[in-house]
C-alpha cells in the first residue's frame, strides 16, 4: 500500500488549497452540480427513450398485417391465415389480434381493446399477469385483462363489470375485468378481450387487424418473418410482417430529429463546463504564481507541481459531477422532474446512466486544468518569483 | 464628479481576454440552446395555427374525432357537396374537396419497408379541386399527380426522407408511387404530406369510402343554414367543425418544447451565471488596489460597484448577441416529427427573452462582488498587495 501514501497526501493538498478559497471553490462545485444535474437528466431521456426497444421489444415477436391496406388499424387481415401461419417453420403460436376504439372517459381521449384468441394469445406473448388471471380469461367469454393505466384512468377494479362506449358507430363493449396487466407491460393501457365476443358486439367477423406470432428462437424472426410474407404474396391479400424491434425501432427513428438535439445540448453542456472550470482553475493559479514558483525553487519538480493543480481540480470535479448526476436521478426517480402529464411518457433513469455520467467528471477535471497547469510549470521560476500581481 | 469612461470598461474586460471570452461563450451556449428549443415549440405551433381556412369545413363522420377514423360513402359526399351553403365556382361546380387519409411509415431513402428507418407520413388522396378549396397550395416543381402510382410531395417532405425528390419512388400502400411533383402550402401542415388522385389511391386500397369532405362555405352569413342541413339532413351523419379548429389540435405537441427550452434555458442560465460570478469575483480580488485608488481620487462607492456590474452586463450581453446570432441560424431548419413537418421558427419574442436571460445572468452574477466592491474601505484596499 505504499502508492497510496504520495496519493493520499495529493488530495490532502488538494483539498487544503480547495478550502483556501471556499467561495471559488463553492461556485466552481456549484457549477458543476448544475452541468452534471442537465447532461445526466438529458442521458436519462435518451435512455428511457432508447432502451424502449430494448426492454420491451420481444426478440421473438412478429406482427402480420394485410399489405397496402393503409394502418394497422384496420381489420383487412382474413382470419384463415392464421393457421396458415402457425405451419411456417420456425413459429411456435400465433394469434389473430382486432382493434376496438372506445371513449375514454375524458373527451376526446380513448379506450382500446384487442380481440384476440385467449390461449394461443396467453402463448404468445409472455404477459405480465398471475396464473390464475390468465385461466379466468380463458375461461370467462366475456371477461378482460386490463392494463393497469386503463384501470386507474377509469377508476375500475378487477372484478367489476363495467362498459366502454364505441368511437364513431361502434356498438359499445361491454366486460368483466378479471385480472390487471401491470402498467409496465408494454399492454398497461388496453384491454384483451375474447376475438369471438368482440365479434359478437361488433357484428361482423372473419378479418382482423392483424397476426401476432411467436418464433422458436430470436435469431430467426426476420427469416420467418419474410417466410410469412412468401407464403401469402400471390394471394388477393398479401401481407405485410414485421419484427417487433424492427417497428418500435422505426417509432424511434421518426424522433431522430430531437434525439439529436438532445444529445448535441448535452455534449455543449460538458463542453462548455470544461471551459469555465478551466477558467476557475486558471484563476485559482494566477494568485498563486509566486506559491508555485517557491515550490518550485525548493525542488518541486514540474510532474509534482502539475499534479498538484490537476488533483485539485479533478477533486471538485469529481465531487460536483457525482453530485449533479446523482441529483438529476433523484429528482427524475422521484417524480420531480416530469414532463406534463399529457405529454403520456414517463421519464427515469438508470444507475448506468448515473455511473457513466459521474465518471465523465474525471476527464472534465483533467482536461481543465491541463492547459493553465501546465502553463503554470513551464513559466521560468525567476519570472513567477517576481511576479507582482 | 466625471463617470469613468467606457473604455475604461473595454479594456478592464480586454485585459482579462480568456476570462471575458469563456464567460460570454456560457451565456452563448445558454441562450442559444434556449432559443432553439423555444424555435421548436413556435414552428410546431405556426403549423398548427396556419394550418386551414376560416371559410372552411371539415366534415367527418358521425362520431369520428380524427380524418384518419372517419369514414364517408360515395353518395354521403355527393350529399355533403351539394347542401345549401356551400360555395361554387363559376361553372356552378361546389367547392368541395373529398380526401382520403392515410397515415403510413414511409421508408426513407435507401431503405425499405419492413426496416427500421422510416417516417410516418400523411397520405391524402385528392381531386383538382383540393387546389381550390386549399387556399396556398401551389405546385412548384414538376406537375400534378395524373395517374396510378404518381403522387407529389409537400417542399418538407423530401428532406424528411433522406432527400426525395421528382422521379424518385415512395414506398406505401401497395406497392411503389413515383415523385412528379413538389408542392408548398404557405407553411400549412400539406407540406409534410404526400398527395396522390383521390381515385388511384382508393382502388389501390379497394375501398370506396373517402376521410372527410373539406367544403368551402360560400359566405359568413351562410354557415348556420349549412351546419342546420348538416344536422337535419338524413343522408349524411356527420362531424363538422371548421378546419383551422381542426388542425389547432396540432399544438399539443409545442408543449413538450416549451418544457424543455424553460428547463434547459433555466438550467445553463443559472450555470452560467455561477460561472460569471467567479470571474468577476476574481477580477475584484485583482483589482481592490485599483478601485481603491479610484475611492481616493473620488469615485463613489456606487460608481465602484458599478464598475463591476457594467463589465458583467457587457460580457452577458456580448454572450447573449452571439447565442442570439448563433440560433438564428437554425431559423427554418426544417425538422419531422413523429410524421409532423415544420420548420424552425425563430421569433422575435423568443430572440428578446434569450437576450433577457443573457443581460440577467450578467447583471445577477456580478451583484455580490459589485456589492462587495463598493464596501471597500480605501485604507484597506491601498494596503492590499
Amino acid at each position: 500500500m505504499r502508492w497510496l501514501s504520495p496519493a493520499a497526501a495529493l488530495l490532502a493538498l488538494a483539498w487544503r488549497q480547495l478550502v483556501r478559497s471556499p467561495r471559488r471553490t463553492v461556485l466552481t462545485f456549484t457549477g458543476l452540480v448544475i452541468s452534471f444535474f442537465l447532461y445526466t437528466a438529458l442521458e436519462s431521456v435518451l435512455y428511457t427513450l432508447e432502451s424502449v426497444v430494448e426492454r420491451t421489444a420481444s426478440q421473438t415477436a412478429i406482427f402480420s398485417r394485410a399489405s397496402g391496406r393503409g394502418g394497422f388499424f384496420r381489420a383487412a387481415l382474413p382470419m384463415r391465415y392464421v393457421e396458415q401461419v402457425r405451419q411456417v417453420p420456425g413459429i411456435v403460436a400465433a394469434s389473430p389480434v382486432r382493434f376496438y376504439f372506445g371513449r375514454g372517459r375524458d373527451e376526446g381521449s380513448f379506450a382500446v381493446a384487442l380481440g384476440v384468441e385467449p390461449e394461443s394469445y396467453l402463448q404468445v406473448r409472455d404477459l405480465a399477469v398471475t396464473p390464475m388471471e390468465a385461466a379466468a380469461f380463458v375461461k370467462d367469454r366475456a371477461g378482460a385483462l386490463v392494463g393497469h393505466g386503463l384501470l386507474e384512468s377509469n377508476g375500475w377494479r378487477v372484478g367489476e363489470k363495467v362498459t366502454i362506449r364505441g368511437a364513431g358507430r361502434l356498438p359499445s363493449l361491454a366486460f368483466t375485468i378479471v385480472g390487471a396487466i401491470a402498467s409496465d407491460d408494454r399492454l398497461g393501457r388496453v384491454a384483451l378481450v375474447h376475438l369471438d365476443y368482440l365479434e359478437d358486439v361488433i357484428g361482423n367477423a372473419g378479418r382482423v387487424s392483424f397476426i401476432q406470432a411467436r418464433v422458436a428462437d430470436s435469431g430467426i424472426a426476420a427469416a420467418a418473418a419474410r417466410a410469412v410474407d412468401a407464403r401469402f404474396a400471390s394471394l388477393a391479400v398479401p401481407t405485410e410482417t414485421t419484427t417487433e424491434r424492427a417497428h418500435l425501432a422505426m417509432v424511434l427513428s421518426n424522433l431522430s430529429g430531437v434525439l439529436a438535439a438532445l444529445r448535441a445540448v448535452g455534449g455543449l453542456t460538458l463542453f462548455i463546463t470544461v471551459l469555465v472550470v478551466g477558467n476557475s482553475v486558471a484563476m485559482s493559479i494566477r494568485e498563486r504564481t509566486v506559491e508555485i514558483g517557491t515550490l518550485r525553487a525548493l525542488g518541486f519538480g514540474r510532474g509534482r507541481v502539475l499534479g498538484l493543480v490537476v488533483a485539485e481540480s479533478v477533486f471538485v470535479a469529481a465531487l460536483g459531477g457525482a453530485a449533479g448526476a446523482l441529483l438529476a436521478y433523484a429528482a427524475l426517480e422521484g417524480g420531480l422532474l416530469q414532463l406534463p402529464a399529457r405529454i403520456g411518457f414517463t421519464l427515469g433513469s438508470d444507475v448506468s446512466v448515473v455511473l457513466r455520467a459521474a465518471l465523465l467528471a474525471l476527464p472534465v477535471g483533467l482536461l481543465a486544468a491541463l492547459q493553465p497547469a501546465w502553463s503554470a510549470v513551464r513559466r521560468p521560476i525567476q519570472d513567477a518569483l517576481r511576479a507582482a500581481d | 464628479m466625471a463617470t469613468l469612461p467606457f473604455s475604461y470598461t473595454w479594456r478592464n474586460l480586454l485585459a482579462r481576454r480568456g476570462s471575458t471570452a469563456i464567460t460570454a461563450a456560457g451565456v452563448a451556449v445558454s441562450v442559444m440552446a434556449y432559443v432553439v428549443i423555444t424555435a421548436t415549440a413556435a414552428g410546431i405551433s405556426r403549423v398548427a395555427v396556419g394550418t386551414g381556412d376560416p371559410r372552411n369545413l371539415i366534415v367527418l363522420s358521425e362520431g369520428a374525432t380524427s380524418a384518419e377514423g372517419s369514414r364517408i360513402t360515395p353518395p354521403a359526399v355527393e350529399a355533403i357537396r351539394f347542401l345549401p351553403g356551400v360555395a361554387r365556382d363559376p361553372h356552378g361546380t361546389p367547392l368541395a374537396s373529398a380526401e382520403l387519409l392515410l397515415n403510413e411509415a414511409i421508408p426513407r431513402r435507401g431503405s425499405h419497408r419492413g426496416g427500421s428507418d422510416a417516417r410516418f407520413t400523411s397520405v391524402r388522396g385528392v381531386t383538382p379541386m383540393a387546389l381550390t378549396v386549399h387556399d396556398g397550395v401551389r405546385v412548384t416543381s414538376g406537375r400534378w399527380p395524373t395517374h396510378a402510382g404518381e403522387v407529389m410531395i409537400g417542399r418538407l417532405l423530401g428532406p424528411a426522407l433522406g432527400g426525395v425528390g421528382i422521379g424518385d419512388d415512395l414506398e406505401f400502400a401497395s406497392g411503389l408511387h413515383r415523385v412528379v411533383g413538389v408542392f408548398e402550402a404557405r407553411g400549412q401542415i400539406f407540406e409534410g404530406e404526400v398527395w396522390a388522385p383521390l381515385e388511384h389511391l382508393a382502388a389501390e386500397l379497394d375501398q370506396r369510402e373517402v376521410s372527410a369532405v373539406v367544403v368551402r362555405v360560400a359566405e359568413p352569413l351562410a354557415m348556420p343554414a349549412l351546419l342546420e342541413a348538416l344536422k337535419s339532413s338524413r343522408r349524411v351523419k356527420a362531424a363538422v367543425r371548421p378546419e383551422p379548429e381542426y388542425y389547432a389540435e396540432v399544438q399539443r405537441g409545442a408543449v413538450a418544447f416549451v418544457f424543455l427550452g424553460n428547463l434547459i434555458g433555466a438550467l445553463l442560465g443559472l450555470g452560467a451565471l455561477v460561472a460569471g460570478m467567479n470571474t468577476t469575483y476574481a477580477a475584484m480580488a485583482r483589482r481592490v488596489r485599483e478601485m481603491g485608488t479610484l475611492r481616493a481620487l473620488g469615485f463613489g462607492r456606487r460608481k465602484v460597484g458599478a464598475l463591476l456590474l457594467i463589465e458583467s452586463a457587457l460580457v452577458g450581453a456580448a454572450g447573449g448577441a452571439l447565442g442570439a446570432a448563433l440560433a438564428l441560424a437554425f431559423d427554418g431548419f426544417a425538422m419531422n416529427l413523429m410524421g409532423l413537418a415544420f420548420e424552425l421558427d425563430v421569433t422575435l419574442a423568443g430572440l428578446g427573452r434569450g437576450l433577457l436571460l443573457a443581460l440577467l445572468v450578467g447583471v445577477l452574477g456580478a451583484l455580490p462582488p459589485a456589492r462587495a466592491a463598493s464596501r471597500l474601505e480605501i485604507v484597506d484596499a491601498l494596503r492590499r498587495v
